[in-house]
């Protein structure tokens, strides 16, 4: 492998003679050791003539107190300290051997101060030193100062108001474009209306043609229902009851007047027969 | 998302359109039925040429709506007939420029015709249906 450039460079600047040194591994493993290592191994853990540790080399109930064996152990080191075999050290137990002179406090920071002076005035390089500036300022840096910092600070962007939006227009607009597509809707629906009508007329004519031509009156008006009648008069305001009435009178098959003196519900069957609408009852 | 709404509310309402246009057919149809009678018997009543039917009709349609838009049922009755009157008095004159003041007179009493032969038409079906329906009488 060979070391880059910049960093061989580097070491030979450093140290030539660990440069030199060829970039060799050292190391060696015996012949075919890994070949045999995988079996070597697997014999290792099988081989019975290695001790075994059991359990019954462990006192009886080893482990069951083994946790507060440990824990009491480590107070007892805690409490004492150090050994409990020490004699020398055992008497030094509790003891705070550190002292502090007499008053030490008391006068510590006059100390302090008197000592600060009194180094300060004995070192003579620094008393030459003493009150001098030796910090400079380029000429005229504070006159243009204000300036300069003015400059750095950003121009704040040019503020372009954007036009107010007149909304009521807007509202406009969108009328006019409902009232458009509403008057386009109903002109269509009404060319569709006038359309189917004339559509319709014109089936009515070719049905009446075709009416005329096969001579069918009596047999068509023999296929419309009640219902459709009944709408059709009612439509064209005609009062459907009265003229039921009216046209029993032109009926040849009006019950004779005997009947009316020998049977009472003989009107009342007539005018049942005509199924007229009770609703109209005032 | 817009436009799935907007698809499906065009879609709802062609439906609901073309809803509408089915529902009217049938009965639309058997009015027209009706109608038909009508121009057929008119025009063979009235022996109406094709040139005056081509003009007789299209007033007729003009008569015919007005007359309808004129029902009103919370009128009074004598009112009611009243613009019945005046509705048709109006198409009088209009009526005879086509077909000439006697066969004006004629569509008139024809028209009144044709009504009463629906009634008639409707009193037998009620007849009829009451007398199928009627159970056999008993006599005492």
């Amino acid at each position: 492998m060979n070391i880059s450039n910049p960093i061989q460079n580097e070491l030979l600047e450093l140290n030539s003679m660990l440069a030199g040194i060829p970039n060799i591994n050292v190391y060696t493993v015996p012949d075919g050791y890994f070949d045999a290592l995988l079996n070597d191994v697997l014999d290792a853990v099988t081989d019975k003539n290695l001790t075994k540790v059991t359990n019954n080399d462990l006192p009886a109930g080893y482990f069951e107190g083994l946790a507060d064996n440990i824990m009491s152990r480590i107070k007892k080191e805690e409490d004492f300290g150090i050994s409990e075999d020490s004699e020398l050290l055992s008497f030094t137990r509790g003891i705070n051997v550190y002292s502090v002179p007499e008053d030490y406090f008391n006068g510590l920071a006059e100390n302090i101060l008197l000592r600060t002076r009194l180094e300060e005035n004995e070192s003579s390089l620094l008393s030459a030193a003493h009150g001098i500036n030796v910090y400079t300022v380029p000429m005229g840096y504070f006159d243009g100062l204000p300036n300069e910092i003015l400059k750095k600070i950003p121009q704040p962007a040019k503020v372009v108001e954007m036009k107010r939006s007149f909304s009521v227009f807007r509202y406009a607009v969108a009328a006019v474009i409902t009232g458009i597509i509403g008057l386009s809707v109903i002109s269509v629906l009404n060319k569709r209306n006038i359309i189917q009508e004339n559509l319709s007329t014109g089936t009515e004519m070719s049905m009446a043609k075709n009416i005329i031509k096969t001579n069918s009156f009596e047999q068509v008006l023999s296929t419309i229902s009640d219902v459709d009648l009944v709408n059709y008069l009612e439509k064209s305001g005609e009062d459907v009851d009265a003229a039921l009435v009216a046209s029993v009178s032109d009926d040849r098959n009006l019950p004779d007047e005997v009947e009316y003196l020998t049977d009472d519900k003989t009107l009342d069957n007539l005018l049942n027969g005509l199924n007229l609408d009770r609703s109209h009852n005032n | 998302m817009k436009h799935i709404l907007l698809f499906i509310t065009l879609l709802i309402g062609s439906f609901s359109f073309a809803y509408a246009q089915e529902d009217e057919a049938d009965p639309v149809k058997r009015e027209q039925k009706i109608q038909a009678l009508y121009v057929a018997y008119i025009t063979q009543q009235l022996n109406l040429t094709p040139a005056e039917a081509e003009k007789f009709w299209p007033l007729h349609k003009q008569f015919d709506s007005e007359l309808k838009s004129s029902v009103d049922i919370n009128k009074p009755e004598l009112d009611k007939q009243q613009a019945v009157l005046d509705i048709k008095k109006k198409y009088q004159d209009k009526f005879s420029k086509i077909l000439g003041n006697n066969r004006t007179d004629d569509f008139f009493r024809k028209d009144m015709e044709f009504r009463k032969k629906l009634v008639d038409r409707l009193r037998k079906l009620r007849q009829q249906n009451n007398s199928n329906q009627r159970p056999p009488r008993r006599n005492n």
